[in-house]
């Protein structure tokens, strides 16, 4: 029974006990820091702050320091009085109360100004710290230690605490404390001043055996903490990516001091986490080089040529040409692309022209499947020397009267009119009106012709131009030189676009001649008749026609009624012949002439029409002589049914002028003049004058014979 | 002296029948500028715009025309014939090349 009032008596005293502990903990124990009001009543050095200063004393007027830091407020106040009751009588009102605590520390290390400070009581690390002018740029924020008056130590995670705002991993402040803040060792052992975000971008890794390297064709190699959790596509992006340099599917790791191999390229491609490796604590990251290797797989194409970046690319089934190309950077600028070939891996080769592609020509880019190579091969320059880089079955040959003549590469779907273009169009001498096309098929020359003049000038359908394929030849002839100049290039005119002009013309000759030309043109371009020709005899021989066919052509006719009907239509091979006025009379035809004889100035055969009389034939022919039978002029009207002979008195005309005795005359009639010798009367008249003087002599000889 | 005489007087016959032997002078001719006769002016020109439209047959006619009445007038008449039929073509040619509208040629123009 007395046990149970044994433990009834315990559980008072320790109720009561409990009861008493707060009552003994609200009597505070003094520390380094704490601010105490020491009141003395009409003692004015008292009534103010005591500091317990950082040996843990209180310095007192009088009587000096006294020793409080670790005691209990009460027995403080007990050591105080009987300190001060050396020098004080009535100490009855002395009163010591604690005003506020505060809490006295020291910050070191990478903050702006170090030293001691001076904190409220409650104080945390980053109050020191602040209260020290901050951290400076290169502090470990994962590194700060916590130096306490013992001697012990305690490091932690600042940054953690920035990251978290978690103040439990924070350690508690004593006085005396020491907050060291270490350098990065990132700094270097050399103080110079620095950037911190260059700093930062150099990495951030504080212990080497934990921290992450990462090198190679990175934008920022550098050493970089590791974190829980961190892919290598968070290293690779904490250092700024990979460069335009890498390879990206050849990042090797050594994680634990085990290779992996790591296609960045296959998990971009695929997405598939199980390609990313784990990064462990220490890792090494080296993002490599793209290497010129030779690179061959199942999946590669090459694209060679006149691309930007020529090489072997790996491919997949549904990448087109034109994704391969782009990807080769395209071609260049001296790149040819209508001569675009596919090397395909089973040896055969398919040319593709791009240039027509693009421009809506139709068709369709064959697919490039892996192993297949792209060739571009290289423009070819007109001025380059070698001419063989064009094959002949893309090659066209241009001669004749171009400004530049020669072999150009041929595209199907250019026209005559492109080839004329770039040969530099016609020259001033070209007879565009006769090109000449000779075209290849099988292994035949057929040449056609083309009026390319006509063409220009009337237009028509863009069909009846000749298509002109490779292998053909375009010869622009050469119009002829002035015909008097340089006889031996007449030969290069064909006599089919010839016409010939002779005889009384400036320039007699062959000329090169068209069927849209004229009689006019081809006589003008002769340099027009000379000052004898005969104009109303100009004759046009037709060639080339069944049987021979003359035209007459009276160019003064044509001259004096303006009507151009007078002109023959002339086509090429025929002659043009001016003949002479006083020409040989044997071309003068009777049937256009009357023959004027006897006794007349100048005899002769005259050209004659019906508009004149026989008035103008005598005055043409210089008149009667003065023994002429003026009075008989007798005129032959020579005709197939009744030839007729008439006279006229020419005399007898005068005299009166009556036009009604003017006989007809016709050319191919005879105008004779008699002299008076044949007058009738006249000769009888000699005769007797004969007979006189024969008689006359015959009667002086008998006289004489008398005698 | 007598047969002096005889002598002379016989030649002088004979040289005159000699002399008139001979073929006789022809007829006078006429019909040189018969077109400038009054039945000339008769022939009707009904040939409008044919100096435009025809010039060079037109003018031809003219001429066949002129030759046509020499011909009458000097009684060549074959020849006349043969002309006339040349120039009924040559009218023809003429009426052809004339615009429809002008087209009042006669028969009478070959006359």
């Amino acid at each position: 029974m007395k046990y149970p009032l044994a433990l009834l008596i315990f559980l008072v005293w320790g109720l009561a006990g409990a009861l008493a502990a707060p009552a003994q903990d609200v009597e505070p124990t003094l520390q380094i820091g704490d601010v105490l009001v020491i009141d003395l009543p009409g003692e004015p050095s008292f009534g103010k702050d005591f500091q317990v200063d950082r040996k843990g004393q209180v310095m007192l007027p009088e009587v000096g320091s006294v020793p409080v830091a670790g005691r209990k407020l009460r027995a403080a106040t007990s050591d105080i009085s009987a300190r001060l009751g050396r020098a004080f009588r009535d100490l009855g009102k002395l009163t010591v109360s604690l005003k506020e605590r505060k809490l006295m520390v020291s910050v070191h290390g990478y903050v702006k100004a170090p030293g001691n400070v001076e904190l409220p009581g409650d104080a945390t690390v980053q109050m020191a710290i602040v209260a020290a002018g901050g951290l400076m740029q290169g502090a470990q924020l994962d590194k700060l230690k916590v130096i306490h008056a013992d001697g012990k130590q305690t490091e932690f995670d600042y940054k953690k605490y920035l990251d978290t705002g978690d103040d439990a991993s924070l350690p508690t402040l004593r006085p005396l404390d020491v907050v060291f803040v270490p350098a990065s060792p990132l700094t270097g052992k050399v103080q110079i001043d620095f950037d911190g975000r260059t700093l930062a971008a150099a990495g951030d890794g504080a212990e080497e055996r934990s921290a992450i390297k990462i090198f190679g064709e990175v934008n920022t190699p550098a050493i970089f903490a590791w974190k829980e959790g961190a892919t290598v596509v968070d290293m690779i992006m904490r250092a700024g990516g990979v460069t335009r340099y890498s390879s990206p599917d050849q990042i090797r790791i050594i994680n634990k001091n085990k290779p992996i191999l790591f296609n960045l390229q296959a998990y971009l491609d695929s997405g598939d986490r199980k390609l990313l490796p784990d990064i462990e604590p220490g890792a090494t990251i080296f993002v490599p080089k793209q290497v010129e290797e030779i690179r061959r797989g199942a999946q590669t194409v090459y694209v060679m040529g006149e691309v930007a970046k020529p090489g072997a690319f790996e491919t997949k089934s549904e990448a087109s040409f034109i994704d391969i190309l782009a990807n080769a950077g395209g071609p260049t600028r001296f790149a040819d692309t209508r001569q675009i070939r596919i090397l395909r891996a089973n040896g055969r080769v398919e040319m593709i022209d791009l240039s027509k592609y693009t421009e809506g020509g139709g068709g369709k880019l064959p697919p490039v499947l892996a192993g297949d190579a792209i060739f571009i091969p290289e423009k070819t320059q007109t001025q380059e020397p070698s001419w063989l880089k064009t094959p002949p079955s893309r090659a066209i040959q241009v001669l004749g009267a171009l400004y530049k003549p020669g072999r150009y590469e041929w595209s199907d779907e250019m026209s005559l009119f492109d080839l004329i273009a770039q040969a530099g169009g016609p020259t001033a001498r070209a007879d565009i009106a006769n090109v000449e096309i000779l075209r290849n098929e099988n292994d035949r020359a057929n040449p056609i012709r083309f009026n390319l003049e006509a063409f220009l000038r009337g237009g028509g359908s863009l069909a009846q131009v000749p298509k002109l394929r490779a292998g053909y030849v375009i010869m622009v002839p050469e119009l002829p030189q002035d015909p008097n100049d340089n006889k031996a290039q007449w030969t290069r005119q064909a006599p089919e676009h010839s016409i010939y002009v002779m005889g009384q013309v400036g320039i007699p000759g062959r000329y090169a001649f068209n069927p849209s030309l004229g009689f006019l043109d081809i006589i003008t371009a002769a340099n027009g008749p000379t000052g004898t020709a005969d104009l109303r005899n100009i004759r046009v021989s037709h060639r080339g026609q069944r049987g021979s066919q003359i035209s007459n052509v009276n160019l003064s006719l044509y001259f004096q009624t303006g009507d151009e009907k007078a002109l023959p239509r002339v086509r090429p091979g025929d002659v043009i012949y001016v003949p002479d006025r006083n020409k040989d009379f044997l071309d003068q035809p009777v049937s256009r002439t009357v023959r004027v004889l006897g006794a007349i100035g100048k005899p002769g055969r005259y050209q004659f029409n019906d508009d004149m009389t026989l008035l103008d034939l005598l005055a043409e022919a210089g008149g009667p002589t003065s023994d002429a039978l003026q009075d008989r002029i007798l005129v032959v009207n020579i005709s197939s049914g009744q030839t007729q002979a008439r006279k006229f008195d020419l005399l007898g005309f005068a005299k009166t002028g009556d036009l009604r005795r003017l006989p007809t005359v016709r050319a191919g009639d005879v105008v004779y003049l008699p002299n008076k010798a044949q007058d009738e009367w006249q000769q009888v008249m000699d005769n007797v004058k004969d007979i006189i003087t024969a008689g006359s002599a015959v009667t002086l000889g008998v006289a004489l014979k008398k005698k | 002296m007598k047969g002096v005489c005889a002598i002379s007087i016989l030649a002088v016959v004979l040289s005159g029948c000699a002399a008139f032997n001979s073929e006789p002078w022809p007829k006078a001719g006429a019909g040189g500028m018969a077109e400038m006769s009054p039945a000339a002016d008769d022939v009707a020109w009904n040939l409008r715009g044919a100096e435009q439209f025809a010039a060079m047959d037109f003018a031809q006619a003219q001429l066949l025309l002129n030759r046509l009445e020499r011909e009458r007038a000097a009684q060549l008449y074959i020849d006349a014939e043969e002309d006339a039929t040349r120039l009924q073509g040559l009218m023809t040619s003429v009426e052809r090349a004339l615009p429809a509208s002008t087209r009042s040629i006669g028969g009478s123009a070959g006359r």
